[in-house]
């Protein structure tokens, strides 16, 4: 409990202020007579704590103090180089310096690993044509009678270096199947795979250089999100963003499952771009 | 809006770079904290422990503590010394939760101390007093007086210690000094006026 009360706190933080600005007691108590008696005492008690003695520290342990601090400071950037994030982030370091500021800015670097990149990604692709070469969904539509050969497109422009369906659905799609594609079978034994993967990025490119309206709307009712399966590996010759002609009708007839057997493709023979109608 | 006084700005300057180089573990700058600000940190541990030794060992600690977290420390110019005592407040609060916890009381401290240069004879009763009045403060309390009458620290320096106002700090004071009288003179509520006889 406080025995003072809030006029009496108020007036007395009032003197102290007055103290600190350089009056004494008695020169601020008189500002307030009537409570000269009641807080004369709480301000003496201040001055009393005001004018008592500081310790000193001794200057062993004050040496002592210093110097070990000295010597903490000393060991620890060893310490800091020893530890494991210290070194992740060292390696870290010197990986970005090497690909961006390191040799990856000359050109020949930048075009050999281009074509590394090319080389790896297109023999998969080639690899998975010289496999399989299937379009299964071709094959199911077939076998179901459903198609028999595409119907002409009014549309459809002469053979161009362009993908199937709508680039934006598409982009999407190649991504979502990149992303599905990753519990599947390995990617040289499953084309499907391979084209999410090419679509995805396919995608992506059609959708700055062709615009919308240039091909065929993607179904929006396609449940699945499944590889299409009728899209063949790009030639790597022609390089990762060309396409066979033939598949621009194709979307308006795409199955709506995988077709369980991708070997029933009659002819078995890979289909090179430039032997499509 | 408030201009802020050049010599601020070349203070504040200086001490950002002081900071700054003890991010980058300078021992200069390390030593020029420490001779700065040691014996302020040390009055104010032998404040809250009444015990020489021990303020010692917790004055130090507070610099080992303040490299330990040096590089999470913004400087947004406050004075750095804010920002010790800050650390100096947590260091020796757990000093003397560590104390209870193994049954030695601060009382004991305060019992058992051998007081440092005790002056006139007529001073040494008046100072064990005081300081055993002292221990008997909320901590906030403790952390005023400490501040104020042991480090020498203005209110608004304790403001920003504290992160509170000065207009609190002095209302802090007041409360301090209220109960350090009710110790010091046990028979001292008659003397105060009824809150009628202030009207």
């Amino acid at each position: 409990m406080n025995e003072l009360s809030e006029t009496q706190e108020t007036i007395l933080i009032e003197c102290l202020r007055a103290i600190d600005g350089g009056a004494d007691i008695d020169e601020c108590l008189a500002r307030y007579p009537q409570h000269t008696d009641t807080l004369r005492p709480y301000l003496e008690l201040h001055t009393r704590l005001q004018t008592l003695e500081q310790p000193e520290p001794s200057a062993v342990a004050y040496a002592e103090g210093r110097q070990a601090l000295l010597e903490r400071i000393a060991r620890q950037p060893q310490e800091t180089r020893r530890s494991p994030a210290h070194i992740v982030g060292a390696l870290g370091g010197r990986l970005r310096s090497f690909a961006v500021g390191g040799w990856m800015q000359a050109p020949l670097a930048r075009v050999a690993v281009a074509g590394v990149l090319l080389f790896v990604l297109g023999g998969g692709a080639l690899g998975a044509s010289a496999a399989g070469g299937f379009q299964p969904s071709r094959d199911v539509l077939d076998a179901l009678g459903v198609i028999e050969d595409p119907p002409p497109d009014p549309t459809d422009l002469p053979p161009q270096p362009e993908v199937d369906e709508h680039p934006d659905a598409n982009a999407d799609e190649g991504a979502e199947n990149a992303d599905d594609g990753i519990g599947n079978a390995p990617a040289a034994a499953d084309p499907g795979r391979e084209n999410a993967d090419d679509h995805a990025d396919e995608g992506q490119g059609n959708a700055d250089e062709l615009g919308p309206d240039v091909l065929p709307a993607e179904p929006t009712d396609r449940p699945d999100v499944l590889p299409d399966p009728t899209r063949r590996p790009a030639d790597p010759a022609q390089g990762p963003d060309v396409l066979p002609a033939e598949a621009t009708p194709e979307p308006t007839h795409r199955p709506e499952v995988l077709p369980a057997e991708p070997t029933r493709r009659p002819d078995g023979v890979p289909v090179e771009p430039n032997q499509l109608p | 809006m408030r201009t802020r006084e050049p010599s601020s700005e070349r203070t504040d300057d200086a001490e950002a770079r002081l900071v700054q180089r003890a991010k980058e573990r300078s021992p200069s700058a390390w030593a020029q904290i420490y001779d700065a600000h040691y014996r302020k940190l040390y009055r104010y541990c032998y404040a809250r422990t009444n015990n020489e030794s021990t303020a010692a060992d917790l004055a130090s600690k507070v610099y080992v503590e303040a490299l330990e977290s040096i590089d999470r420390y913004v400087y947004r110019g406050r004075p750095l010394l804010a920002w010790l005592y800050r650390i100096a407040r947590n260091v020796v609060s757990d000093h003397l939760r560590a104390m209870q916890r193994e049954m030695e009381a601060v009382q004991q401290a305060a019992t058992l101390q051998e007081p440092h240069d005790p002056g006139p004879a007529s001073q040494v009763g008046d100072r064990q007093d005081l300081e055993a009045a002292f221990q008997h403060l909320t901590e906030d309390q403790q952390q005023v007086i400490a501040l104020r009458h042991y480090a020498g620290l203005t209110t608004a320096e304790i403001g920003q210690a504290m992160e509170r106002s000065e207009r609190a700090i002095y209302s802090l004071e007041v409360r301090a000094l209220a109960a350090m009288r009710r110790l010091l003179v046990p028979d001292s509520q008659p003397e105060i006026e009824p809150l009628s006889a202030t009207k």
